[in-house]
C-alpha cells in the first residue's frame, strides 16, 4: 500500500528534471551540442559530426545528484541519439534511457524519442514505465527558428507528468543566439524561459537565462580544448541557493560552425 | 551612404526641435519607479538642475571627463569608456556627426544627449578665478506653491495645529561658470511652517549654502557648505539621485564623489568641507561634515541620555511636536576615498564614519534586530571597474564595524550591434546597515538582500528597441510587514518603436511578485502571502505639427494579494512651444479608476521638482503649465541689461474624486508660480 502511495506522488520528481541551459542551443545548428538534443529530439539532425558527453549536477541542497549521458550520431542528413539519465538521493533513485531519431525535411526537422523510466525506493522495490517525446524545428529564416516539443507518458506503472513546450530563437549573429520559450507541465503553471547563447571567442561560450516558474536564473560557461568542451553551470534558486553542474563533451570544433 | 545621410538629417532636424526638452521616457519611468518606493526621493532636484545646466552650458565632448559624462545619466559605462578611448586614439571630434562612429553608440543614445552636448575646439578651464567670477551667470529663483484646499492641520486647534502659513516658498540663488565654479544659497519653508515668526524669526525653516569648484589645478573638486557624497556602487554612501531597474544605463552607479547640493530636501546631504585632489592617475578625497538634524528621541530611564529611535527625513516642522524635534541632534561624518585609474580599469577605497550626539537604537522589534545601533558607525569598501573590449565589469565589496559584508558585482556586455546584456549579483547581509546609502537593490537601503538582475536590450531593426529585465531576490531576515524571510521576482518587457522621427510607440509589461504578511488581524502570528502586481502600458508620443508635442498613455493594473484589485489610468498630454516665441503652454488630462490603493498607478508630471503622484480610486486629474521666457535685453542708451526672466505657472488638481462607496467630493486646485531671473 505504501508503495502505491509513493508511486502516485512520483510525477513531481521525474528524471526529466531538465538542465535549463541545455535547451537554448537546440534551436539552431550553429549552437547545438549533444546536450541540446536532450531538450528536443529534432535537434539530433544538427549535432554533427559524432558527439557525446556526460553531465553531473547537484540539486536540492546537494542531496540529489543528477547525471546525464548523451550521444548524437549522424545518419546521413538525419540523426540518431542515445540518452541516459540518473537521479539519485539517499534511499531513492530514478533512471531513464532514451533512444531518439530525427529527420531533416527541407526547411524543418522532426524527431522522436522513446524513454524507459525506472524508479527505485529503498525497501519498496522498483517500478517502470514508458514515455514518448516528439519535437519539431522550423526554419522560418536562416536566423529565426521556431520549435515545439511534446512529452507524453506511454504506459507502465511510472506515469511522468506530460508537458508541451514551444518557443522561438533568433540568431542575431554567428556568435549570438536569443531564445524565448514557454512550457506547460501537468499540474504546474506556464513557465517562460528566456535564454542567451554567446560565443565571444571560438574557445569560449557563455550562456545565461532565466525561467519564471521557479524564478531561477542561470549562467553557464563552455571552454573548448582540442576535441573536448567543458561546461560549468550554476542555477540560482532563491530557496535552495546555487545548483552547480559540470559537463564534458567530446565535440570536434567543426560542430561549432558547420 | 544614403542611410548615413538620412541619419545625419534626422539628427540635424532633431537638434532644431531640441530646445528645452521635457523629461525623456527613460527618466520618466525611473522617476515613477522611485516614487513607488519613496516619494521623498523626488525632492532631489539635482538631475533637473544638472540637465538644465548642461542645456545652457553644453558639455564639450572634446574635453569632457568621465565624471562629467556620468552626470548626464543618459549613457552607460561602456558608451562612456568607448567615447574616451575613441577620443584618445583618434583625437578631437570635428563634428557631432562623428559620434556615429564611436563603438556602442547608436542613434537613440546620440539623440538623447544631443541637447546637452557640443563639439568645440576651445578648451575652457577655471584656472583663472577672476575669469570664473566675471564671466559666469547668475540665477535667482522664487517659487511659491500652495493649494486652495487646506489640510486639516490648518483648522486644528489641538496638538496637530500647523503654526505657519499654508504656502510653500523657495528662494534660491545660484552662480555658475561653465560647470566649473558654482555657488549658491537657498531658503525654503514647507506648507504649515512658520516664516519670520514664532520659532522661525530668522526667516525660513531651511537654509542651504554651497560653494563648489572643479578643475582647479590639482584640486579636482572643492566643496564648501552643503554637498553630497557618492562612493563606489553606493554600498557605503550615495546621496545623489540614483536610478534603478529599467534600461541598462541604470545598473551601474556613476557619479563624481563630491557633488554640490542645492535642493530643498532637508535630510540627505552633508554640510562642511570636501576636497578631491588628483595627480596623474591617483585621486584622493577627504571630507568632514557636521550638521544638525531631526530625529525621534526616546528616554529609556530618568537621568539617562535619550536614544535616537528614527531619523526624520521629511523636513516638515509644522506642529508643536515637529518643531520640538527640529534639529535636535548633531550628526557628523568624516572619511575619505582614494582611487587609482589606468585607462581601462579603476580601483578605489572608501571610508566613512558617522557619529551622532545620542546613540541610535531602534524600537525592539524582530525586524529591527540588525538595524543601526550605537553612536558611531564605520563603513568601508573597495570598488572597481574594468573594461576589456566589449565587456565592462564593476563592483564593490563593503563591510562595517561589525564586519558584516556587502557585495555587488555586475557586468555590461555589448554582444552585438543589435544586443546588449547586463547582469548584476548582490549579496548584502542583514547586519550590514549603512546610512544614506543607495545601491542597486530592491530594498530602499542596501541591506538584507541577495539577488540577481539581468537586463537585455535588443535592436532587431533600426526603429525598434526591446528592453527586458528579470530580477529575483531574497530577503534573508524579516522586514517591516514581513514576519519571516521572504523572496520576490520582477519581470519587465518593453518595446519602443519609432516609425518616424516624430512618432514613438511603446508598450510595457511588468509583473512584480513579493511576499508580505497576511493582514488577518485575528491571528497573533502572521503568515506570508504572495502579492502579484501586473502592469501593462501602451503609450504613443508624436508631434502633430511645428511646435506641438502630444502623448497618450493607457495603463492597466492587476493586483492579486489579500484582496484582488484592478484599475486603469489614461492620460493625454499636449504641449505647444511655438518656434521663436517666448511662451510655452502644456498640460495633461488624466482619467483613472482603481479598486483601491494597492492598485495605484504612478505617472510623472512636468513639474519642479519632479512629481509622480499616485492615482487611485476614481477621478479626473489635470494640470496646466504656462511658461514665459523673456530674453536678456540691453537698454538702448545705457550699458545696463535686463536679466532673462523665466516665468512658470502651474495649476493642477482633481476635478472629481470618488472613493468606493462614497459620493464625489471636491478637490482643491494646486498652484505653483516660479520666477527665475537669469544672467543679471
Amino acid at each position: 500500500m505504501s508503495f502505491i502511495f509513493f508511486a502516485v506522488y512520483l510525477p513531481a520528481q521525474t528524471v526529466r528534471a531538465r538542465v535549463d541551459c541545455f535547451s537554448t542551443g537546440s534551436y539552431h545548428e550553429r549552437f547545438t551540442d549533444v546536450f541540446s538534443t536532450t531538450a528536443n529530439p529534432a535537434a539530433l539532425v544538427y549535432a554533427r559530426p559524432f558527439t557525446a558527453g556526460v553531465y553531473a549536477g547537484r540539486r536540492f541542497l546537494n542531496t540529489v545528484r543528477h547525471f546525464i549521458l548523451a550521444a548524437a550520431i549522424p545518419a546521413g542528413k538525419d540523426g540518431l541519439g542515445i540518452q541516459a539519465d540518473h537521479i539519485t538521493a539517499p534511499s531513492y533513485a530514478q533512471s531513464a534511457v532514451g533512444l531518439g531519431y530525427a529527420k531533416t525535411l527541407g526547411q524543418a526537422a522532426i524527431g522522436a524519442r522513446f524513454h524507459y523510466h525506472r524508479i527505485m525506493v529503498a525497501a519498496y522495490g522498483s517500478i517502470a514505465g514508458m514515455a514518448v517525446e516528439a519535437g519539431s524545428n522550423w526554419h522560418i529564416t536562416d536566423d529565426i527558428r521556431v520549435a515545439m516539443c511534446i512529452y507524453l507518458p506511454a504506459g507502465g506503472k511510472v506515469k511522468p507528468a506530460y508537458y508541451y513546450r514551444g518557443g522561438m530563437a533568433w540568431a542575431i549573429a554567428d556568435q549570438l543566439l536569443l531564445m524565448l520559450e514557454a512550457s506547460k507541465e501537468e499540474n504546474r503553471r506556464v513557465n517562460i524561459h528566456a535564454g542567451i547563447y554567446y560565443r565571444p571567442t571560438p574557445r569560449i561560450t557563455l550562456q545565461s537565462g532565466i525561467t519564471t516558474g521557479n524564478a531561477q536564473p542561470y549562467v553557464a560557461a563552455w571552454l573548448q580544448w582540442n576535441q573536448l568542451r567543458v561546461l560549468v553551470s550554476v542555477i540560482y534558486s532563491m530557496q535552495l541557493g546555487g545548483v552547480p553542474g559540470i559537463a564534458v563533451i567530446y565535440a570536434p570544433p567543426a560542430i561549432i560552425t558547420p | 551612404m544614403k542611410r548615413f545621410i538620412i541619419i545625419l538629417l534626422l539628427i540635424a532636424t532633431f537638434a532644431v526641435h531640441a530646445q528645452q526638452p521635457p523629461l525623456t521616457q527613460r527618466h520618466e519611468q525611473q522617476l515613477e519607479s522611485m516614487a513607488d518606493k519613496d516619494e521623498q526621493l523626488l525632492e532631489d532636484e539635482s538631475l533637473l538642475q544638472q540637465l538644465e545646466m548642461f542645456r545652457t552650458n553644453p558639455l564639450n565632448l572634446n574635453t569632457a571627463t568621465e565624471d562629467e559624462l556620468q552626470l548626464l545619466q543618459l549613457l552607460n559605462a561602456l558608451q562612456i569608456k568607448a567615447l574616451l578611448q575613441y577620443r584618445m586614439l583618434l583625437g578631437r571630434f570635428i563634428h557631432v556627426y562623428e559620434l556615429q562612429a564611436v563603438p556602442y553608440w547608436d542613434v537613440q543614445a546620440i539623440r538623447r544627449i544631443l541637447p546637452y552636448i557640443t563639439i568645440r575646439d576651445d578648451e575652457v578651464s577655471a584656472s583663472f578665478v577672476s575669469t570664473a567670477i566675471k564671466n559666469g551667470s547668475s540665477s535667482l529663483l522664487f517659487r511659491l506653491s500652495g493649494s486652495s484646499k487646506k489640510p486639516a492641520g490648518f483648522t486644528d486647534t489641538g496638538t496637530g495645529r500647523f503654526w505657519g502659513a499654508p504656502g510653500k516658498i523657495l528662494v534660491r540663488y545660484r552662480y555658475n561658470y561653465k560647470n566649473f565654479v558654482q555657488w549658491g544659497a537657498l531658503g525654503e519653508k514647507d506648507p504649515g511652517e512658520q516664516l519670520f515668526s514664532g520659532s522661525r524669526k530668522t526667516g525660513f525653516d531651511f537654509y542651504s549654502f554651497h560653494a563648489f569648484a572643479r578643475k582647479l589645478g590639482i584640486v579636482q573638486s572643492l566643496a564648501v557648505g552643503d554637498y553630497t557624497l557618492n562612493m563606489g556602487q553606493g554600498l557605503v554612501q550615495w546621496q545623489g539621485m540614483a536610478f534603478g531597474k529599467g534600461e541598462l544605463t541604470g545598473i551601474k552607479r556613476q557619479s563624481a564623489i563630491v557633488r554640490p547640493y542645492n535642493s530643498a530636501g532637508e535630510y540627505n546631504f552633508h554640510r562642511g568641507l570636501a576636497i578631491t585632489i588628483g595627480h596623474k592617475k591617483l585621486a584622493a578625497t577627504a571630507f568632514y561634515s557636521s550638521r544638525k538634524s531631526s530625529a525621534n528621541l526616546s528616554l529609556d530611564s530618568v537621568g539617562a541620555p535619550p536614544v535616537i529611535t528614527s531619523f526624520l527625513t521629511s523636513g516638515l516642522h509644522r506642529t508643536a511636536s515637529e518643531l520640538a524635534e527640529r534639529n535636535n541632534i548633531i550628526q557628523r561624518a568624516m572619511g575619505g576615498a582614494i582611487s587609482y585609474e589606468d585607462g581601462g580599469w579603476h580601483i578605489g577605497g572608501n571610508f566613512i564614519q558617522h557619529s551622532f550626539s545620542y546613540p541610535v537604537r531602534k524600537r525592539q522589534e524582530p525586524h529591527n534586530l540588525f538595524s543601526l545601533k550605537g553612536r558611531r558607525l564605520f563603513h568601508w569598501s573597495l570598488d572597481y571597474d574594468f573594461t576589456f573590449r566589449n565587456l565592462h565589469l564593476f563592483g564593490e565589496a563593503a563591510s562595517n564595524h561589525a564586519l558584516n559584508k556587502a557585495l555587488i558585482n555586475g557586468l555590461l556586455l555589448s554582444l552585438d550591434k543589435k544586443a546588449d546584456i547586463s547582469i548584476l549579483i548582490r549579496y548584502l547581509e542583514p547586519g550590514y546597515q549603512p546610512l544614506n546609502a543607495s545601491s542597486f537593490t530592491e530594498n530602499a537601503a542596501p541591506s538584507n538582500e541577495t539577488g540577481i538582475f539581468t537586463a537585455l536590450a535588443l535592436r532587431p531593426i533600426p526603429r525598434l528597441r526591446v528592453d527586458a529585465y528579470a530580477d529575483v531576490h531574497r530577503f534573508p531576515w524579516l522586514k517591516s510587514l514581513a514576519d519571516a524571510p521572504t523572496w520576490g521576482k520582477e519581470y519587465q518587457v518593453q518595446l519602443i518603436y519609432q516609425p518616424r522621427k516624430s512618432v514613438e510607440l511603446s508598450t510595457r509589461f511588468r509583473a512584480n511578485l513579493l511576499q508580505t504578511n497576511d493582514q488577518d488581524h485575528e491571528n497573533a502570528f502572521h503568515s506570508l502571502i504572495n502579492v502579484l502586481k501586473t502592469n501593462w502600458r501602451i503609450q504613443v508620443a508624436w508631434q502633430p505639427g511645428t511646435g506641438w508635442q502630444a502623448a497618450q498613455r493607457i495603463e492597466v493594473v492587476w493586483y492579486k494579494g489579500p484582496v484582488r484589485e484592478q484599475g486603469y489610468l489614461l492620460f493625454t498630454d499636449l504641449r505647444y512651444a511655438p518656434p521663436h516665441k517666448p511662451f510655452t503652454i502644456g498640460g495633461r488630462l488624466q482619467v483613472f479608476e482603481t479598486d483601491g490603493f494597492n492598485s495605484r498607478i504612478y505617472a510623472v508630471e512636468q513639474d519642479a521638482p519632479y512629481a509622480a503622484p499616485a492615482a487611485y480610486h476614481k477621478g479626473i486629474r489635470y494640470y496646466i503649465n504656462l511658461q514665459y521666457e523673456a530674453p536678456r535685453r540691453k537698454l538702448r542708451t545705457r550699458s545696463i541689461y535686463f536679466p532673462e526672466i523665466k516665468i512658470w505657472l502651474r495649476f493642477a488638481g482633481i476635478l472629481a474624486e470618488m472613493q468606493a462607496g462614497t459620493a464625489s467630493r471636491p478637490h482643491g486646485v494646486d498652484y505653483k508660480l516660479q520666477v527665475i531671473f537669469c544672467s543679471f
